[in-house]
């Protein structure tokens, strides 16, 4: 637990400007995107409410209207033949 | 020649997700299922334009969407100014017991139609962005900055919601709960 703490602690506003420089040398793995935005974490919950909110209709049966006008046409096609 | 039996399978396979596309475009359960109505019927009669093994799902939303803009457009204006359309989907929401997607409905709702569709059609629909430019008939990059300008408006909205829970919509949620369910068959 208190290893994860470690970087918070040490260096301060990483939102400062970018290193230049960067020679690679100096532990490359800090100088990468810290962690995603938060932007990023909600954007997932966003696409996951959407496909929710869509499925949840998805998943409804076929109204009995629509089985009833498919049966129709077809009958028709079927008479003008 | 499109064979009437698989054109008719194809169809109803994808009902489910024309009515969930025009609930999204057409602003509640009654009039997008009038909606989609409209599409299979315009589809059974345009069944010699359908090339068989092309996109049929492409084909269909590309008709809903035509129908809504030319014939539902104005009259569904209206109503979304109500609020009714939020409150339609909530009470939806309710039945099936997911009340966190209210929010998200709710806030859905507020997008420009543009951006709602474009968002629906690539995030939920499962469209390429190719294909819901086609859909929408619009160039690629404008699907793209839709999207995107959807996405950004969602996120927004969302963290307001967070705070403030409901807000103003909280009322006609509670007004317009239920009401006679129509039921036409056919016009």
């Amino acid at each position: 637990m208190k290893a994860t703490m470690t970087r918070s602690s040490k260096s301060g506003d990483p939102d400062q400007a970018p290193n230049p420089t960067g020679p690679g040398g100096d532990g490359g793995r800090a100088t990468a995107r810290p962690r995603p935005p938060i932007n990023e974490a909600l954007q997932q919950v966003i696409g996951a409410q959407l496909k929710a909110a869509y499925d949840e209709i998805v998943s409804q049966p076929v109204p009995e209207r629509f089985l009833e006008l498919l049966h129709a046409l077809e009958a028709k096609q079927g008479e003008g033949r | 020649m499109t064979d009437p039996q698989r054109f008719k399978d194809g169809l109803l396979a994808e009902i489910p997700g024309l009515r969930a596309f025009a609930i999204s475009v057409a602003g509640n359960v009654e009039r997008a299922d009038d909606l989609v109505q409209d599409t299979l019927m315009k589809a059974w009669g345009n069944m010699h334009a359908y090339a068989e093994g092309t996109n049929m799902r492409a084909w269909l939303f590309t008709i809903l969407r035509n129908t809504f803009y030319s014939n539902y457009r104005k009259r569904s204006r209206e109503v979304e100014d109500d609020g009714t359309y939020a409150a339609r989907l909530a009470v939806h929401g309710e039945q099936d017991g997911h009340m966190d997607l209210r929010d998200f409905r709710a806030a859905l709702n507020k997008l420009p139609p543009d951006q709602r569709e474009a968002l629906i059609l690539v995030g939920a629909s499962g469209f390429s962005y190719e294909e819901a430019a086609e859909i929408c008939g619009c160039a690629l990059g404008t699907i793209k900055s839709r999207i995107n300008r959807a996405r950004t408006r969602l996120a927004e909205l969302l963290a307001v919601d967070s705070v403030d829970d409901f807000g103003p919509d909280a009322r006609s949620h509670a007004v317009l709960n239920a009401g006679p369910r129509r039921a036409t068959i056919a016009k």
